[in-house]
């Protein structure tokens, strides 16, 4: 039965944490799993299981395919050059990337999950932007990385990599 | 809890993917793991710059001490550049002049950064790399520590898909083409070759030609594509008992070439599965003594027809462009003198019969003609099945047909085309036309106002400026899908440039 414009077509999406959350089926479709899914199984009324997310970060993920939800699909041409080495985010994106690391990583992961590429990509970017510009201390803080190097190991990895240094 | 290092190693690559060089190199120094995954990433892709000699000449020897002590880091090496004025890799070695040792050390004497071990166990490895004849002359290599530290550390590249060399190195290795030689087993995996610098740098273009760098890449059974600028030798051939048949070799990019039709044919003649072939002729057109002698041979196309002949049966890209080689009057100084621009003269027929041939890019006056009242029309010279065409200005303004009622006649013509494309070429999909005209020029206009002849519905229009050029294209859907223009407007392979200044022009 086809849907009115006035009433979207819903769907449901029960989180690793048993939680339902209801959404418009395009906004879902922003996940091509659960495009897939629905084109695969038939959109009979079940909730559909995502084992992986939880609730707090399904909900961020749906906010974002909301405010994507119209995108075109990215070209295969975009893919490869342009998309690469550049980290510009748009605003809303980086607004919406400002939150603690756990929730970013947390994103990363379920969009990769859910391949959503765009959102893996702001991830992702948002993650290089940190790095950018830092040194290996500055880096170690800001993920809490320990430092598991020997001093040998150091001084190895220094001379090994002499030739790049003042590049 | 999801910390950085909770992201599954498969997902580094796409965040290092947004890094470069600089952050791969703090990258490797947080931890182990970090540095196992990012030691790749900083290797893959290696480029050395001549510039200030002492910084680069150390760098390179730094590289060699590495390869030489963890010789595994050269597996990750996929892609070397060797880049840098002919100045600046000529330029004397300050610690080169001392006299310390008189082995077989190639030019190395004065590296202090490889112990002397390693220099030895280095040039001992180069010993069997190099043609005999240069064992015997050691003392022409003193001084030489650049040119045999590049190309030591060249050699050491087994996973080699890409190399490119600069015309600075090019022209200052002489060990160079000795290791090309050797390529098919050096570098198993080669792919692809640049030689030669695309853009036109402050020094003067390169005459020398040394056809041992060039030869080998046909012969070479890896390798696909091959960009490079060649200098007319004074005489080619291939100097083996079989000329060259390379099937792999499909795309032949040659730019800024000034090399004559024959050379052209006798190389094209070796690319027997030949897809795709840029050909970027500069010619230099500076005194009236020597231009007459030098250009003729570029001015009639009943050779460049012969040329691509050798083509015909496999070519799907095909682009030609003429430009005035650094060193050139220009157009003013050419008026001023009284001199006229040597014609043009013949017609490119060749493509009609490139049953394969679905893009290309021409100037005008290849097909329009350069004289005013003669000219061929697209469809007897242009491939049924071809989707993209361009046309380019280039020398439009030396002709005399460049203003008046004449131009509008031959610009007439591209109309006249376009507007039966679906009898002469039903697959068209984009006609380009690139100016470097000025706005105020006849030509511009005439350009412009062909859009009053192609219209319709299923025609769309937009132009794109550059510095230096405009570039005006009309996109045609298919007659029968004319209501779904969108689908196939995201469908296009050439939708122009997101960064370039698109500006819809005509939409009345």
């Amino acid at each position: 039965m086809a849907a009115t414009a006035s009433e979207p077509k819903k769907v449901t999406l029960t989180t690793s944490d048993n939680a339902d959350i209801s959404v418009e089926r395009e906004v879902a479709e922003r996940s091509i799993l659960i495009k897939n899914l629905l084109e695969d199984i038939g959109d009979n009324g079940d909730a559909i299981p995502i084992p992986n997310v939880n609730e707090a970060v399904m909900k961020k993920v749906l906010e974002w395919c909301e405010q994507h939800r119209k995108d075109p699909p990215a070209s295969q041409d975009d893919d490869a050059d342009s998309r690469k080495k550049s980290t510009d985010i748009d605003e809303w994106d980086q607004k919406f990337m400002q939150v603690d690391q756990e929730m970013l990583f947390e994103i990363i992961l379920a969009a990769n999950y859910l391949d959503i590429k765009a959102l893996l990509d702001v991830g992702c970017k948002t993650v290089a932007n940190m790095i950018k510009g830092k040194s290996p201390d500055e880096i170690r803080k800001t993920f809490n990385i320990q430092n598991d190097f020997t001093p040998e190991e150091e001084d190895q990895i220094r001379r090994e990599n002499e030739w790049a240094e003042d590049r | 809890m999801s910390r950085f290092s909770d992201l599954p190693l498969d997902l580094l690559p796409y965040i290092l993917d947004h890094l470069s060089e600089q952050e791969f190199k703090s990258l490797i120094h947080v931890c182990k793991s970090l540095y196992k995954e990012v030691i790749p990433f900083l290797y893959q892709d290696i480029s050395f710059t001549a510039r200030n000699s002492r910084v680069y000449a150390r760098e390179l020897s730094f590289i060699l001490r590495t390869l030489v002590e963890c010789p595994q880091l050269a597996n990750y090496v996929t892609s070397f550049r060797l880049l840098g004025s002919k100045h600046h890799w000529n330029r004397e070695d300050p610690t080169s002049e001392r006299n310390a040792w008189t082995s077989n050390l190639w030019g190395l004497e004065g590296v202090t950064i490889l112990s002397k071990a390693q220099l030895f166990l280095a040039s001992n490895q180069f010993y069997q790399l190099v043609d005999d004849g240069m064992h015997g002359s050691q003392t022409q290599f003193r001084g030489r520590s650049k040119d045999a530290l590049a190309t030591l550390v060249l050699t050491r590249f087994t996973q080699l898909t890409t190399l490119e060399i600069g015309d600075g190195f090019l022209v200052h290795s002489l060990f160079l083409p000795r290791i090309l030689k050797r390529a098919n087993y050096l570098f198993p995996k080669l792919g692809h070759i640049t030689f030669g610098d695309k853009k036109t740098g402050a020094e003067k273009g390169v005459t020398y030609c040394d056809l041992d760098l060039i030869r080998p890449a046909f012969y070479l059974n890896t390798l696909k594509t091959f960009e490079w600028r060649m200098s007319q030798p004074w005489r080619f051939e291939w100097k083996r008992p079989e000329p060259p048949r390379n099937e792999n070799l499909t795309m032949l990019h040659l730019f800024r070439t000034n090399i004559d039709r024959t050379t052209l044919g006798q190389l094209l003649a070796g690319t027997s599965n030949l897809k795709s072939f840029y050909y970027e002729q500069e010619i230099l057109f500076d005194s009236a003594a020597s231009w007459r002698s030098s250009m003729s041979q570029f001015l009639e196309l009943r050779g460049l027809n012969t040329a691509l002949n050798h083509v015909v049966a496999t070519l799907e890209e095909c682009k030609l462009s003429l430009v005035l080689g650094p060193g050139s009057l220009s157009p003013d100084e050419i008026s001023e003198a009284g001199w006229e621009f040597p014609a043009i003269q013949g017609t490119l027929t060749v493509l009609r019969a490139m049953k394969k041939l679905k893009t290309v890019e021409v100037p005008f006056i290849f097909f329009l003609g350069w004289s005013p009242d003669s000219a061929a029309r697209l469809e007897e010279v242009l491939p049924l099945d071809i989707t993209h065409l361009t046309l380019r200005d280039d020398f439009v303004s030396h002709c005399p047909w460049a203003v008046g009622f004449n131009c509008n006649k031959k610009i007439g013509l591209i109309g006249e085309y376009v507007e039966a494309r679906s009898v002469h070429a039903p697959q068209l999909y984009t006609l380009k036309i690139r100016l470097t005209a000025a706005k105020s020029d006849w030509l511009y206009r005439v350009v412009k106002a062909l859009n009053g002849i192609i219209s319709g519905s299923g025609v769309t229009t937009f132009s794109t400026s550059m510095p230096g050029t405009e570039i005006y294209t009309w996109q045609f859907v298919k007659q029968i899908c004319t209501l779904r223009k969108d689908s196939v407007m995201t469908s296009t392979p050439f939708a122009p440039p997101q960064s370039s200044n698109r500006v819809v022009f005509f939409d009345v």
